[in-house]
């Protein structure tokens, strides 16, 4: 077998997403022809789908190394390292890609993705703008559009292009996906669900159920961002009250109104969103799952003590809901951590953060181990020139001694 | 002719299953007297013994209802048995010899015209490639075959009763690789692989009562498949037609594949298999045509089985598919299975699948493979026999299956073979560092078991997400009640 055939039979294998089947027909030939820059471009790819990132980020790393004109293998290399969060990395390869090949408008998507994973929004709606004026009638280029302008905060400007693209290939899954967080930010929870559940049910293998889990967790982002300082203030009014008594009314009334708009934002929310999130819920990672629940019995707990407080006017029955806010901002930074746990990609950014870190203390330790024996030699060193250096009488004292 | 006699026959066939003469005769008396839908066990265990059996092949294309290649499909004649099948035509269904490589076009032999599949009376529809080695039936039944596994009716099936164990084996040969090496003399190896071929047609020899527990499986065949095809004359009164295939489904190494085998060796029918290496492997850029003249060498082979191995890859759904060619190979496929140019009376088309949720949904319209069947890991009782035979030439001492069949629950017939495959390893381990030979016991069977993990467990994780999501239509409700009962869902 050739490496054309078994590039084009790993690529018809791919696509029928049999990608481990397409990985040993590749690695099979690269046996062959270890020197073939499309099939290591190709087992990149297949890599990166089965979300292996390092090996796929390896593979390209050899594609280049072949070949380093082959434009493809740069802009799949800079897949990879936006997969692996290596933002800065991505987007000098995507670069590259773009040098070798300017009209090709993946390039440019690539590099508008790279751009918008390091935040850089009106550089990255410019690649992807380029990328597309390139290709007018793409749907990908299209959908990148849409997200680098939902990732930069225009949602109608996001909504727009995606729209757009669903016009052009009405079925297309990440399009609808998009629409529906678009919907999801904009709380139109119904639509959004409803689009959410439709899309799960066309892919029911892989359903995004963590997206389907966002009104409550965006219920509890939303309190985590007001509902500690309302909780602060009405511990506040409570703890004056118990020395001023005209100041118990107000206290107790805030305490009702905080619970009363919290209520009615749970209702708002999770009412017409139905069963679907609690059910997505036990499907999450674990830590997401345990963390979204014990964040949403905090809140519970929260709002029922400020009732009791609103409708009793016993001012200690503040000071466990202020003591529950740390946990409830613990709570979100778990549920942060817990909804990137299945991404591979994420956790070996960690571990390699967690790499440089190790480096740095090992370094900073070398260094102040340094710092001090300089120290001490600087300061032994007037002694030393005080006295005759060439009295033997004197002993000579190591440099290193400390 | 009275029913006593075919009584007294019938009951002496069951206290000796291994008389062919007595089998045969019993299988032509029930043609004869118009009972064909019982003649039909029969004639298929004849051929399962000798698929060259010129009289098992008149009498199973006369117990069919028309004595053509396509008989199995052809509405039953109401007023009657069939007749008795034209001599000539007979020898369509297994003709010209049992199993010979039909070498298609992709072969250069051009010996499979596309034209329509109905065969000539006056000869077969293909003549086979000259020389061709008749290829040999996959395995004998092992006459030590362990009975455990043997459901009921094994006692009346071939090989004296047991489970076919080779054709197990072969099931699961990529799995655990052969203990020794093919001889490089001796008879020609089996042609195998899809480098110098383009497709097989065998014949199967084995049937349900070789299928080791799997007993609702086999009980839901028998009533939505087979049941239908041996009774003519009900299928008539409700008007119930062949169309349309059979789609199996379920975690991988369960048995999907020997599944299909059993049932186109029920029906005595030819088998053809295809998968999605086959089309990758020669036919991309003429897979139409191609496609095309395997339908019509299936049809020409009638009755018989066509095979559709990893159905989801070579029919995936066309809207997550960005390459025209595997487009068209979809189309084309919808084509042949709705017979549009070619009558498909006589071709029983089986598919399997690990996710028939990434099937396009066109394939599973009526007519096509509108009917599916959840193949689930072995039972307890299964998983006993399929240790035992893992076992059986290995120098075992004091192994309790069934503490080790409980413990092996949602271990696929993979699974089980690489438990005894990793016991053996111990023990051999264990023989290298003492210098001692010691037999396999329990304590490493029990330690495999702790060390292979159940590769289902991955499946019925997605199978949980498509009863979640993906049952709106109630497709899966088989897979859903069973993953309620084993609360999983």
């Amino acid at each position: 077998m050739t490496g054309l055939d078994a590039y084009r039979q790993a690529r018809h294998l791919a696509e029928v997403g049999r990608h481990s089947d397409a990985e040993a027909k590749l690695r099979a030939a690269l046996a062959a022809e270890p020197g073939d820059a499309d099939l290591l471009t190709l087992l990149g790819y297949v890599l990166r789908q089965q979300r292996d990132y390092p090996a796929a980020l390896r593979a390209c790393d050899a594609a280049v190394a072949v070949n380093p004109r082959l434009a493809d293998a740069h802009a799949e290399r800079a897949e990879s390292l936006i997969a692996l969060i290596r933002d800065e990395e991505a987007i000098t390869a995507a670069g590259e890609a773009i040098r070798l090949r300017p009209h090709d408008p993946g390039g440019h998507l690539v590099l508008a993705r790279a751009l918008s994973s390091a935040r850089r929004f009106d550089a990255a709606r410019d690649a992807a703008r380029h990328g597309q004026s390139l290709a007018p009638q793409s749907v990908e280029a299209l959908l990148t559009v849409a997200d680098v302008e939902r990732d930069a905060g225009n949602r109608d400007e996001a909504e727009r292009t995606a729209r757009a693209a669903l016009a052009l290939d009405p079925g297309n899954t990440y399009g609808r996906w998009l629409l529906a967080m678009l919907d999801a930010e904009r709380l139109r929870v119904r639509r959004s669900m409803r689009a959410l559940r439709d899309v799960a049910r066309e892919n029911p293998a892989r359903p995004d159920v963590i997206s389907m889990t966002w009104p409550i967790r965006s219920l509890l982002s939303a309190l985590r961002r007001w509902f500690s300082v309302a909780v602060l203030l009405v511990t506040a009014g409570a703890v004056v009250a118990t020395a001023w008594s005209p100041a118990a009314l107000p206290a107790r009334v805030l305490a009702a109104l905080v619970a009363a708009v919290v209520a009615g934002f749970a209702v708002r929310v999770l009412i017409p969103a139905g069963r679907l999130p609690w059910r997505c819920l036990r499907l999450v990672p674990w830590l997401l799952r345990r963390a979204t629940l014990a964040g949403a019995v905090t809140v519970a707990v929260m709002v029922a003590l400020l009732l009791a407080y609103a409708a009793t006017g016993v001012w200690w029955l503040t000071l466990p809901p202020l003591a529950a806010v740390p946990v409830l901002w613990a709570c979100g930074f778990a549920e942060l951590l817990g909804a990137r746990l299945d991404d591979p990609g994420y956790l070996h950014a960690v571990k390699a953060f967690g790499r440089d870190l190790k480096n740095f203390r090992v370094e900073l330790k070398k260094w102040w181990q340094d710092t001090k024996r300089e120290l001490r030699e600087a300061w032994n060193e007037p002694e030393t020139t005080r006295k005759d250096p060439a009295d033997p009488r004197e002993p000579r004292r190591p440099p290193t001694d400390r | 002719m009275s029913d006593a006699l075919i009584d007294s026959l019938t009951a002496a066939v069951g206290a000796r299953p291994d008389d062919l003469p007595l089998r045969q005769h019993l299988a032509e008396l029930l043609v004869a007297v118009g009972r064909p839908a019982e003649a039909i066990g029969h004639a298929a265990q004849l051929l399962a013994r000798d698929p060259g059996d010129a009289a098992a092949r008149r009498i199973m294309a006369a117990a069919l209802g028309t004595g053509s290649p396509a008989g199995p499909a052809a509405p039953a004649d109401p007023a009657g048995p069939a007749a008795p099948a034209d001599p000539a035509g007979l020898a369509a269904p297994g003709d010209p010899a049992p199993g010979p490589a039909v070498t298609g076009p992709a072969g250069g032999s051009g010996s499979t015209p596309p034209g329509p599949a109905p065969a000539p009376p006056s000869g077969p529809p293909s003549a086979p490639p000259s020389g061709a080695p008749p290829t040999p039936p996959p395995g004998p039944p092992s006459p030590a075959a362990p009975g455990p596994a043997a459901p009921g009716p094994a006692a009346s099936g071939p090989a004296g009763g047991g489970v076919d164990w080779a054709a197990f084996e072969s099931e699961l040969e990529g799995v655990v690789p052969p203990r020794f090496a093919a001889s490089s003399s001796g008879e020609p190896e089996p042609v195998r692989g899809h480098g110098d071929r383009a497709f097989d047609i065998e014949r199967a020899t084995v049937t349900l009562a070789d299928v080791g527990g799997m007993h609702e499986v086999k009980k839901r065949l028998e009533l939505s498949f087979l049941g239908p095809l041996r009774n003519p004359k009900l299928r008539t009164l409700f008007g119930k037609s062949l169309r349309g295939g059979l789609l199996l489904y379920g975690p991988p190494g369960c048995g999907k594949t020997f599944l299909a085998r059993a049932v186109a060796g029920e029906m005595g029918a030819a088998f053809v298999s295809l998968s999605i290496t086959d089309v990758l492997a020669m036919w991309v850029g003429s897979s139409e045509r191609n496609l095309h003249d395997l339908f019509s060498a299936a049809r020409g082979h009638a009755p018989c089985v066509l095979f559709l191995d990893e159905i989801d890859a070579l029919g995936h759904k066309r809207s997550q598919l960005g390459s025209s060619a595997l487009r068209t190979l979809v189309n084309q496929l919808l084509t042949e299975l709705d017979g549009v140019d070619g009558n498909n009376d006589g071709l029983f088309v089986l598919a399997a699948t690990n996710a028939p949720w990434d099937i396009d949904a066109a394939l599973r319209r009526p007519g096509r493979l509108d009917r599916t069947l959840l193949v689930l890991p072995p039972d307890e009782p299964a998983r006993a026999a399929i240790l035992e035979y893992h076992l059986r030439d290995r120098p075992v001492a004091g192994i309790d299956l069934a503490p080790l069949a409980a413990a092996t629950d949602r271990y696929s017939g993979a699974d089980l073979a690489h438990v005894c495959e990793t016991a053996a390893e111990y023990a051999m381990r264990d023989a290298i560092s003492t210098g001692e030979v010691r037999m396999i016991g329990q304590a490493d069977m029990v330690a495999a078991v702790r060390e292979v993990r159940p590769s289902t467990d991955a499946w019925f994780a997605t199978a949980r997400n498509v009863a979640l999501f993906g049952n709106a239509s109630g497709d899966y409700d088989d897979l859903a009640a069973y993953l309620k009962q084993r609360k999983l869902l």
